[in-house]
């Protein structure tokens, strides 16, 4: 391997992590704004990031996924799964806020398995190769490599999201009583906010976020129902990795961990993956609060 | 700790039947008889079912055999300790690959590396143990969700010895059955090990290290101030958790010859608490009736519809948010309701015989008049000093909450700490049981140097302590409250066969009797007054037979009749058993009633120290506390 072509794989696999790292974001800021007011643990949440998914692809089918109907694709994809999330909550997470732990995480568990099942009825379990719009086809040339499109599109949306929740939490009224519920939620309840609608405008929120990410998610070629679960397994380090319930820490987390993924590939491919957990271990045992996180275990 | 002890409280298994349903206990008691009859029955019946069932069902049950005995050691974790653990499997995928690769590789017997999984279990459980119980709760599930991906993802990534998710398939030829000649005898072979494991993991719960581990669950602060080693009995639970694990790993290679990286993921530690929670969590048999459900009736429904995993997830939402005792719990229920069905009387009518919420609220003690005549006379103060505290320091970022503070406290006094709020009394509470460490100073107990001693250290040396807020083992009887108390000061709650000594028993229940509670020895402490409760405190901090007793606002909370018969059993229980007793307290009346030194904190320092007539007449005092708490008064 010449000096050339390894800077240059370096290169392409960088950008290539700077965009799963965006859209694992995505996912990971609902997850862990979720964590942070509701202090629950949603492993159901890459399942709603997959119903996303399955959703635009339907959605393109039908309307098309031109350069127009595509936003209006991921936009209604991410109203989608907000819907669901607010029945999910309201209904299914409410009673368990106060229940032991193995009910909450088994709760939310049982919702993978249901939706899992769902997907493979409506969808099937084959998985769909999906396409792009239009002005996201191709790729951009960067030193001698093509890098999709798709991958700063990727990058894109996530600083835009980003920018959005930072706007939406320090500049907004509602922002500031998010933040005080993830500070202290029995609190925020004493001093007579609803808390329960609060809360499920939370969820419903992260819930949006996720179903975003799955939309554009299938812009990479091909979804199926293993997303849910690879999903969730990665949102979940880039949590812990930033700190439960900070997003900033997502911030960073996730394209860490998104290049990390991509470059370990380059160096030992059988261990990238045993490499995360092992990042993810070490991270919670030395320091339980993450990167930014402040609460302690 | 509490709104812990509250969850926790509420586990799932018991609310189901102790208060919904509402059987009257002696039902209860028949269907506890019926469950062990049935049990034994099925047990029976599995060990024979060679004899009379397919070899397809056969080859089923076999499968719910591992899974339940997988679930099983989970279930130490889960529903003992109080551990939700997400990455059970990897100790399966370890047993199981400690059977499989050796063969594969090497040509190793599997009956030999068979042999050796329980090894290979507890070791990696021990290893692996020391990093995931850093986490509490979530932390620690997050944890062991963790840990167990990194197994999974080794064995995944190193395909060249595992084979990766293809796995080691079919490694076992026709040959491998050999030892066992016959599909029959492999069956038997499995049965006998988990029968085998079961009963071991069955006379663990029932052991005295299996309550302790119960208390430890309901309450493990309350845990370590009756001296149990806390860290190291849930250490010592996950690695029995670990051994059996892995065996149930190396049962699932012998019986169905192969294993692969997706056998052990993440999502199979799920289906191992999902077998649980469906079993019915709160019953020991219960992860086996879990896994027969879960073989059964996924065999039978993956057939009918597409939508089998939702319909697992449905049937675990119901389990989890409506009925949570699972199906050993319906049994339980059926077996109850026919009880009481047979004995030819409603059970609603009857649960309304039980003891009545206006009766919980008195408070149980002994007549005041007999404990004023039982409190012999003031004992001489002299002789070297129990405890002396030398310096002691503690600083909070700026805050300095307990500034050079010197303070000895002599054997068989009555000694009494005041202070106005923030004065430092809870702090040096705190530094004395070891549960802060001074940053400057000695804490010097009968002349031995306890500086930075851990808490369940300092009690098998004699030091107990009760606390400002009631902390209690919630879901445990008053009984066991205390017997527990006083076996772990003992250090006898490790033995892992057989109860607690008889000593212990007969010594608790004369405790129970001495604070008033004898008639409440089996209702949950969580079931007693707030009054009672605190009585059960006391005897519980007098169960571990200390030398020096802490009480941190003994009547806190108490009304005044109440704080009048708590005062007189500290007072009669002090003098009778030569105890030395330090207190913090705020009501004066009790302070110069029972006190024979008093010291006084303000701002983190001694101000004053000395016997109540002194102090009462030391002008300084007066101005800066008695008269703080004047204003307040008046305020």
């Amino acid at each position: 391997m010449t000096l050339g072509t390894s800077a240059n794989q370096y290169v392409v696999q960088i950008v290539a992590g700077l965009g799963s790292g965006a859209v694992l974001f995505l996912v990971a800021s609902g997850l862990t704004l979720i964590f942070g007011a509701l202090r629950v643990v949603n492993f159901a949440h890459g399942s709603l990031y997959m119903i996303g998914a399955y959703v635009s692809f339907s959605l393109a089918e039908t309307i098309g996924f031109g350069n127009v109907t595509f936003w209006l694709t991921i936009l209604m994809a991410g109203i989608a799964v907000a819907a669901a999330g607010t029945f999910l909550e309201v209904f299914f997470f409410r009673p368990i806020y106060r229940r032991p732990l193995l009910t909450q995480l088994l709760v939310t568990f049982a919702f993978v398995l249901i939706i899992a099942g769902v997907v493979r009825a409506v969808w099937g379990a084959q998985g769909e190769s999906t396409t792009s719009p239009p002005f996201l086809r191709g790729g951009v040339r960067v030193l001698d490599s093509q890098i999709p499109k798709h991958d700063f599109f990727f990058m894109a949306l996530a600083l835009v999201v980003a920018v959005a929740l930072w706007a939406i939490l320090y500049r907004t009224g509602l922002g500031r009583t998010i933040r005080a519920a993830v500070s202290d939620p029995e609190l925020l309840g004493l001093s007579g906010a609803n808390v329960r609608v609060l809360f499920t405008g939370v969820f419903a929120l992260g819930c949006f976020f996720a179903g975003l990410a799955g939309a554009v998610a299938s812009l990479q070629g091909a979804i199926g129902p293993g997303l849910a679960v690879d999903a969730i397994i990665r949102a979940f380090v880039v949590i812990v990795l930033g700190g439960l319930g900070s997003l900033s820490g997502a911030f960073i987390a996730s394209f860490l961990v998104g290049v990390a993924e991509a470059v370990g590939i380059l160096w030992v491919p059988q261990a990238s993956l045993a490499i995360v957990f092992a990042v993810l271990v070490i991270v919670l045992a030395v320091r339980p609060q993450g990167l930014l996180g402040t609460r302690t275990a | 700790m509490s709104e812990f002890a509250q969850r926790w409280s509420r586990l799932p298994g018991r609310e189901v039947l102790g208060r919904r349903f509402e059987t009257s206990a002696e039902s209860r008691r028949v269907a506890d008889r019926g469950l062990w009859v049935l049990g034994g029955i099925l047990i029976v019946l599995t060990g024979l079912l060679p004899f009379f069932a397919s070899y397809d069902r056969l080859l089923l049950v076999q499968q719910a055999l591992y899974l339940g005995l997988l679930a099983l050691s989970l279930n130490l974790l889960v529903n003992t300790t109080g551990l939700v653990s997400f990455g059970h499997a990897m100790f399966f995928g370890l047993g199981a690959y400690m059977v499989g690769v050796p063969f594969a590789k090497l040509g190793w017997d599997p009956l030999l590396t068979f042999g050796l999984t329980p090894v290979i279990g507890a070791v990696s459980a021990f290893v692996i143990g020391l990093v995931v119980l850093r986490g509490k709760e979530l932390y620690f599930a997050l944890l062991t969700l963790g840990v167990g991906q990194l197994v999974w993802a080794t064995a995944h990534g190193w395909q060249s010895l595992t084979g990766g998710t293809n796995g080691t398939t079919g490694v076992f030829g026709p040959e491998y059955l050999s030892p066992f000649v016959h599909p029959n005898r492999l069956y038997w072979f499995i049965f006998g090990c988990v029968f085998v494991s079961t009963a071991i993991l069955y006379v663990i719960t029932r052991s005295a290290f299996g309550d302790a581990l119960r208390g430890i669950r309901e309450n493990r602060r309350r845990a370590e101030f009756v001296g149990l080693p806390v860290k190291r009995y849930e250490l010592a639970a996950f690695v029995i958790a670990g051994t059996f694990g892995a065996v149930s790993g190396g049962l699932f290679v012998l019986g169905e010859t192969q294993i692969g990286s997706s056998q052990i993921d993440w999502t199979r530690s799920s289906i191992a608490l999902i077998v649980c929670l469906v079993g019915g969590i709160g019953f020991f048999l219960g992860p086996f009736a879990g896994a027969v459900f879960y073989i059964f009736v996924f065999d039978y429904i993956i057939e009918k519809t597409v939508l089998w995993d939702t319909v697992l997830g449905i049937v675990v939402l119901a389990v989890a948010l409506a009925f949570s005792g699972g199906l050993v719990g319906a049994i339980h229920w059926l077996l109850a309701q026919g009880a009481a069905l047979l004995r030819g009387s409603r059970p609603r009518a009857e649960a309304r015989q039980a003891v009545s919420a206006e009766e919980l609220e008195e408070v149980h003690l002994p007549s005041l008049a007999d404990l004023q005549q039982a409190a012999p006379a003031r004992v001489e103060v002299s002789g070297p000093p129990l405890l002396a505290i030398e310096g002691a320091t503690k600083r909070f970022g700026g805050l300095v909450a307990v500034d050079d503070v010197n303070l000895t406290v002599q054997r068989g006094s009555i000694h009494a700490i005041i202070g106005p709020n923030g004065a430092g009394k809870t702090t040096l509470f705190n530094l004395v049981t070891g549960l802060m460490q001074p940053d400057a100073g000695r804490i010097v107990l009968d002349g031995g140097d306890v500086t930075g001693m851990t808490p369940w250290r300092l009690v098998r040396r004699g030091v107990g302590r009760s606390f400002q807020q009631t902390n209690l083992f919630w879901t445990l009887s008053s009984l066991m409250n205390v017997v527990l108390a006083g076996s772990a000061a003992r250090g006898e709650a490790s033995r892992l066969v057989g109860g607690h000594s008889t000593d212990v028993q007969a010594r608790a229940s004369e405790l129970l009797g001495l604070v008033g509670l004898r008639d409440f020895a089996n209702a949950e402490a969580r079931e007693l007054s707030h009054g009672d409760q605190r009585s059960l405190e006391i005897a519980t901090a007098l169960a571990v037979e200390s030398r020096l007793l802490l009480l941190d606002e003994p009547t806190a909370g108490l009304s005044p009749t109440e704080t009048k018969a708590a005062v007189a059993l500290i007072r009669k229980i002090a003098r009778e058993q030569e105890l030395t007793v330090l207190f913090v307290e705020h009501d004066m009346e009790v302070v110069f009633g029972i006190a024979d030194w008093i010291t006084v904190l303000h701002r983190g320092s001694v101000l004053a120290d000395g016997t109540p007539a002194e102090i009462r007449a030391n002008p300084e005092v007066q101005r800066a506390y008695l008269g703080e708490v004047e204003e307040e008064a008046a305020s």
